[in-house]
């Protein structure tokens, strides 16, 4: 190395970490701190093409991706091991265009359009149009990495012929699917630096990314990126601050689903760099007993039963989507509890009664039972004169067909009454799962700031980058995006450090 | 205060000794590996060491996550093969202090962890 690179060297290191952004700390004592030898020992550094910050769907796809297009790459994970909200998942991944769907009617223009208008027209078309073009190829791409996607023909508009299911025996399809991309990873030598959390970015003079602080068990380390830092930490679900800050005060009610770790990096990182946060108020969020962590969408979801607050009244239309019902729960309920009150009849629809209780009975979880309205509100403690008075309103509006001028109404196109026993009070309570909001970033997964202008160096991809969702999606749609984005920040960010 | 200090002392002796005095209540797991004649220093290969060791430290005896998922294959869930993955050791078992069932973190799973 010669004369004049050191000192370059050395007036960017210190040039960056006098930069550094959110510590908290004034410039001078840190650059003070900087020059210091004892503080020079102290903070470790390590270079990289690209930093990736979160060990789920999306980080490991754009780690996997970055090591095989040449780049040098690390994945730092706060957590013992992966624990975004990848492993929590279901593990669906919705997409066009991949070789299994190849002579099926689906194409990429059809897909966007109906991403648009689930979004209420508040998606991004650009970012929707980049995420479809690159689904099927990424769900190739993923199959090849030895993930056993199975793609499941003719579902319901809008899922259609577009979503690749995974199981595993007695674990989520997510944790299958982290699993692979573990070994995938491994397999390359790709390091995973685990119980290593990022603080905050690094930047140089001109304000561009070039690192991360990170705390280490053995200490501080400072990660430089030559190509980029690419955030993929996750949303923020599970920081109670950040969602009474956006979301409000009611939503701090909704039981935490998935991971308990996501806790908005992805927010305190880039908002000092004047990120354009997008988004910010939108999440995904869906049914859950808190003290067993049961889940009874499939009955939620049925054309069965009602839905009735501790006070034994109907409170909603229960044929919404599963997302607003579920953020409902929590808005018009004071304690975020509710009962579906089915009946024997349930059955009918794919035996989902029968396999529910199976279900909760391995959790624990209880649903209550009983041969009539009056013994099964006593059973789940409900107020009986209410509950009866409930069930037998909505008996004769299902008589006189009359369902849509109940208060409130209900949209179902042919409602069940409620006259068959056993009957059964199966509690759900509403959780907040993967949040829409962060960083707004461009096609290519670069975030974008307050001019419109993307932060050369970051990225962001998956539940941490914003502007990609709103409302509600395809099942599906967060794990095959995030897998995309995951890529292209990794295909941009190693042509970056390539070039420099 | 008089006996304060000779508690402090007695501690310090104590620890100097043998660092399962450290806890007030040992896993099961304690006397297992006791039993098998499992030296301290078998596990904590720093000397005084009172850090949970490393999985990897671990799975040198008790072989892989695999492994030990085959072991408890019958139980429902396999508390070895979780959807949470590879899980470290030391997030339920504990030696020198009571161990965790993870599980009940979420779950309503009764499981008894050694």
């Amino acid at each position: 190395m010669t004369e004049e690179k050191t000192v370059a060297r050395r007036a960017f290191l210190k040039g960056g970490i006098g930069a550094s952004i959110g510590a908290g700390l004034g410039v001078a004592s840190l650059a003070a701190e900087a020059a210091s030898p004892k503080a020079r020992k102290a903070t470790r550094t390590a270079n990289y093409d690209t930093v990736v910050l979160g060990a789920g769907c999306a980080g490991l796809c754009c780690a996997i991706e970055a090591h095989d297009r040449g780049g040098k790459v690390v994945v730092l994970e706060k957590m013992g091991r992966p624990d975004g909200n990848t492993i929590y998942s279901s593990g669906r991944f919705a997409g066009v265009g991949s070789r299994e769907q190849a002579g099926l009617n689906e194409s990429v223009d059809a897909f966007v359009k109906d991403m648009m208008h689930l979004s209420h027209g508040f998606g991004d078309p650009d970012l929707l149009r980049a995420y479809a073009e690159l689904s099927g190829p990424t769900i190739d791409w993923v199959k090849d990495l030895g993930v056993p996607l199975r793609l499941v023909k003719n579902l319901p508009a809008p899922s259609s012929s577009r979503c690749f299911f995974l199981s595993g025996p007695g674990i989520t399809g997510g944790s299958v699917l982290i699993r692979q991309l573990l070994k995938a990873a491994e397999q390359r030598k790709i390091p995973v630096h685990y119980d290593t959390k990022a603080f905050d970015l690094i930047t140089n003079e001109r304000r561009h990314v070039t690192g991360v602080h990170a705390m280490t068990e053995a200490g501080p380390v400072d990660y430089l990126a030559r190509g980029g830092v690419v955030l993929a930490t996750g949303g923020f679900s599970a920081n109670p601050e950040l969602v009474n800050a956006y979301m409000g005060g009611w939503a701090t009610r909704l039981a935490v689903r998935g991971s308990r770790t996501t806790t908005g990096e992805n927010i305190l990182m880039t908002k000092p760099l004047h990120a354009l946060l997008v988004n910010m108020d939108q999440f995904y969020a869906g049914p859950i007993i808190p003290e067993t962590h049961a889940n009874p969408a499939r009955i939620a979801n049925s054309a069965y039963g009602i839905i009735i607050s501790r006070e034994g009244r109907r409170f909603l239309d229960e044929n919404l989507e599963q997302a607003p019902r579920s953020r409902r729960i929590a808005q018009l309920t004071t304690d975020n509890r509710s009962f579906i009150i089915v009946d024997a009849k349930t059955d009918r629809e794919d035996n989902i009664l029968t396999k529910l209780l199976k279900k909760f009975a391995r959790l624990n979880s209880p649903v209550y039972q009983a041969n009539s309205i009056e013994e099964l509100a006593r059973a789940a403690g409900l107020p009986a004169e209410t509950t009866v008075a409930t069930v037998a309103e909505y008996n004769g509006a299902v008589a006189s067909q009359s369902t849509a001028k109940l208060h409130p109404p209900i949209s179902r196109k042919a409602p069940h009454a409620l006259d068959t026993a056993p009957f059964y009070a199966i509690p759900m309570s509403g959780g907040i799962a993967a949040t829409f909001g962060g960083p707004k970033i461009d096609t290519v997964a670069r975030v974008i700031d307050f001019e419109r202008r993307p932060i050369p160096g970051l990225y962001a991809a998956g539940n941490a980058a914003g502007g990609v969702w709103y409302d509600a999606d395809i099942g599906g749609n967060q794990l095959g995006s995030a897998a995309v984005f995951g890529r292209l920040a990794a295909r941009d960010s190693v042509a970056r450090a390539q070039k420099a | 205060m008089k006996h304060l200090t000779q508690f402090i002392l007695g501690l310090g002796v104590c620890l100097g000794i043998s660092l399962s005095c450290a806890a007030a209540a040992p896993s099961d797991l304690l006397a297992t590996h006791t039993a098998k004649g499992v030296a301290c220093a078998q596990c904590h290969a720093e000397k005084k060491s009172q850090k949970a060791v490393n999985t990897s430290t671990c799975l040198t005896c008790h072989g892989s996550h695999e492994a030990l998922a085959a072991k408890t294959k019958a139980k429902d869930p396999n508390p070895h093969f979780t959807h949470m993955g590879d899980m470290n050791c030391k997030e339920c078992h504990n030696i020198h202090k009571p161990s965790v069932n993870q599980c009940a973190t979420c779950h309503t799973i009764p499981m008894q962890v050694p």
